[in-house]
């Protein structure tokens, strides 16, 4: 008797409590006779990006939601939680016949069915710490940190006194433990440049605990350590939200994603970044497409609301998923890459685009292996979650010198702004971003050093002898089919001979186009 | 003559792709069409190992019989294919082999001088199985419960004892040795073959199961009655993981 009580028991236990009540999202109809003052309710900020963005003061969306709708709706139901002004949504925990009678009400619209929890380990960082023998780690530290930044030509912004003054930057993250005594944030602390806190997950508003994966991202966007900057927007104002659980990832995280959106659009954020994202534990690689999560609608909503939402790939590149995460997927958000510090080109774990509708993601990459802010110190670290911090304070340093700049045009020339650019591919995106582009510095001088040629039946791409030089010396090249408005192949070979790369011209049907970076130069094969 | 060209041969084959060898550092190629992999833990088809430990509950046996059998247990190892139907059903069975030991109750009779007693059984097993899966997921195998039917070949049917030396006539083999052990093979009184149902509930790589044997193990007039045994416990209880 014992043992078919605990199989009963188990089976109520996995079956996720199917009688019992389950959470659902309640959509209402409309926001009628909804009296709203932005004013009140905005940050100064939150205007001023509107203005900025050519966005009326306020919309529908920013309405709150119908009190007589929720009430009515919160006393038919077991409880009630979080609205969403953005989605004219509730949360709602109920029962079957409860949420049966939502039914008949006319001013709901849709209920939808919030599946179960589905309780994962963590998949959407990497950091792999590894803690370096002290008289070894200052010089190699000295290094890297310098060159995460210097990739990017970080010290044309640091020279010409570019530090995201006057950006307000909301980051989304498990936690930010020491960030409140951390000596790489003393800047921040004592210049009152943390604005505002709220842990999303506890509904508090301390964010100081629960995990140090935030405090390792901040610090690559606004760090200082013994005078040395860890990330390029040291004297940005900051939104810190924790909307990550510790070790599991229910879906209420994305829940939590979308009330943080919300939080930091009130609260005059100019730039999200969010050094996250959900694979294979909710979602398959056809779901990638900016449709279908929660988080890629919440993240394209924080786009439409003028953010500049700055989104992991993600660490999948090796993995069986192998591409981007979400809301990496989502449209109008810059999706950062990870690239490797000794190569100089895409680091293996970094997820591949495109998404699953063929868009073109990343967008730009940058270091995949950086110096963050560790318990009291400074470690290594590697994953995309570090190369987003690092171009988020990129992103913030740029908009500081264009505060009139829509998040749409910063987008745009923080794209062109790659070192890559205008060549394209979807382990790099437009590569790394670089400062001269922003502050009228000579960039790398073009070498044209390249050509195509025709042989055998082969195309051809030889360089001059002259450009092959040691170490990381690149050619990039890819195929676009005719008529197709992605790549259908990508290639990035090691240039050691003059002769570089052969394709056969069999290969290549009519119209189609190689096109091929090396050295600052980006010409184009078309097959005639 | 030979020789020399096939050298020269190999030394311009070497020559020319040193000449040409690049270092391609990345390619990628982009399909036509994203086609979803078939193979995978919610994919159409997904094959992974099984590693279970199931424990005999020996209680329901002691209404039909003396309680002879103190504890029993079984380690199987096996292989696991899943065809998805939908998201929610899917269809599979196992390819196993299992280990069992099934120990007696050395007290039952008074007269005993077994320090163990216990039959010793490997199975080859087929069980197949329908799985009904609860809540949203990706590629993961979820929330799972599973009713499977199984039938086992019992290809290993041993009775073993182990007698401590000083209870033997000492002039036989009692002062050369501390224990004896024997062991019967190919047991005629035990079914070659046997067969049964259960429910698996599971999460992602773990479950716990429950079995109930349908066919007796032993057959009923061939029992020796010296053993002083009954039917062994039909119902198994356990816990397994899927790697």
């Amino acid at each position: 008797m014992r043992v078919f009580s605990l199989i009963a028991g188990l089976i109520f236990f996995f079956s996720g409590g199917v009688l019992a009540q389950q959470k659902y999202w309640v959509f209402y109809t409309d926001k009628q006779d909804v009296q709203f003052n932005p004013y009140e309710y905005f940050d100064g900020k939150a205007i001023e990006r509107r203005l900025r963005n050519h966005l009326p003061l306020f919309d529908e969306s920013d309405l709150p939601l119908q009190e007589s709708y929720t009430s009515t709706v919160g006393m038919m139901v077991d409880s009630a939680g979080f609205q969403s002004r953005w989605l004219n949504a509730q949360i709602v925990y109920a029962f079957d016949q409860q949420i049966q009678a939502l039914y008949a009400l006319s001013f709901v619209k849709e209920i939808i069915l919030i599946h179960p929890n589905e309780n994962q380990t963590i998949s959407c960082e990497l950091p792999i710490q590894n803690e370096m023998p002290l008289q070894y780690q200052i010089r190699q530290k000295d290094d890297l940190m310098r060159n995460q930044l210097m990739s990017m030509e970080g010290n044309l912004f640091l020279d010409n006194n570019i530090t995201g003054k006057g950006v307000r930057i909301a980051v989304f993250d498990i936690g930010f433990s020491e960030v409140n005594h951390h000596p790489a944030f003393e800047h921040l602390r004592g210049n009152g440049k943390i604005l505002k806190t709220w842990d999303f997950v506890k509904n508090t508003e301390d964010v100081y605990a629960h995990g140090t994966h935030g405090r390792m991202v901040l610090s690559n966007i606004a760090g200082v350590w013994s005078h040395e900057m860890m990330g390029l927007a040291v004297d940005a104002e900051f939104l810190l939200a924790r909307t990550e659980k510790a070790r599991t990832e229910p879906y209420s995280e994305e829940e939590n994603w979308l009330a943080a959106a919300e939080w930091a659009d009130k609260n005059g954020a100019d730039i999200i970044n969010s050094s996250l994202g959900y694979t294979h534990h909710r979602y398959f690689i056809s779901d990638m497409n900016g449709q279908v999560s929660l988080v890629t609608k919440a993240a394209a909503m924080a786009a439409r609301k003028g953010m500049l939402v700055v989104n992991a790939m993600g660490n999948e590149g090796q993995g069986d998923w192998k591409f981007l995460g979400t809301p990496a997927d989502a449209d109008s958000i810059l999706s950062v890459a990870g690239i490797h510090p000794e190569t100089g080109i895409h680091v293996g774990f970094s997820s591949y685009g495109p998404t699953a509708d063929r868009r073109r993601k990343p967008n730009v990459s940058a270091y995949g292996l950086a110096i963050v802010a560790s318990g009291d110190s400074l470690t290594k670290s590697q994953g995309t979650s570090f190369s987003t911090p690092l171009i988020t304070g990129f992103a913030a340093c740029v908009l500081q010198m264009h505060p009139d700049w829509t998040n749409m045009q910063l987008l745009k020339a923080i794209e062109e702004s790659g070192n890559l650019y205008p060549y394209y591919d979807y382990a790099h995106g437009y590569g790394i971003p670089q400062a001269s582009h922003f502050v009228g510095a000579a960039g790398p001088e073009p070498s044209d050093a390249f050509h195509f040629k025709t042989e055998n039946g082969q195309l051809i791409i030889e360089v001059e002898e002259a450009s092959i030089t040691e170490g990381n010396n690149y050619l990039y090249y890819h195929i676009q089919r005719q008529g197709k408005s992605y790549l259908s192949k990508y290639s990035v070979v090691k240039v050691a001979h003059t002769e570089v790369v052969y394709i056969d011209l069999a290969y290549l049907n009519k119209g189609d186009v190689v096109r091929v970076f090396y050295q600052s130069v980006v010409k184009e094969f078309v097959n005639e | 003559m030979y020789m020399k060209n096939l050298i020269l041969l190999i030394g311009l084959i070497i020559g020319s792709m040193s000449l040409n060898a690049q270092d391609v550092v990345l390619e990628e190629s982009v399909p036509d069409s994203l086609v979803e992999p078939k193979f995978g833990p919610n994919y159409r088809h997904f094959i992974h190992t099984f590693y279970n430990f199931g424990v005999m509950v020996t209680e329901s046996a002691e209404a039909t019989a003396v309680k002879a059998y103190k504890s029993g247990y079984q380690l199987p190892i096996g292989i696991r294919y899943k065809y998805k139907l939908n998201n929610h059903v899917a269809l599979g069975t196992d390819i196993y082999y299992k280990w069992s030991w099934i120990y007696f109750d050395t007290e039952r009779s008074s007269s005993s001088v077994y320090t163990q007693e216990m039959y010793n059984i490997g199975s080859w097993g087929l069980s197949p199985y329908l799985r009904i899966n609860v809540g949203k997921r990706g590629n993961t195998l979820g929330k799972f419960i599973d009713l499977f039917a199984y039938g086992d070949i019992n290809s290993m049917r041993h009775y073993f004892y182990e007698q401590e030396t000083n209870s033997l006539d000492p002039m036989l083999l009692g002062n050369y040795a501390e224990k004896v052990e024997v062991n019967y093979k190919k047991l005629s009184f035990m079914n070659t073959y046997n067969y049964g149902a259960g429910v698996r509930i599971g999460w992602k790589s773990y479950s716990f199961f429950a079995q109930y044997r349908l066919n007796e193990l032993l057959l009923e007039n061939e029992v020796p009655a010296n053993l002083n045994a009954g039917e062994v416990p039909m119902l198994l209880v356990g816990f397994e993981l899927g790697l």
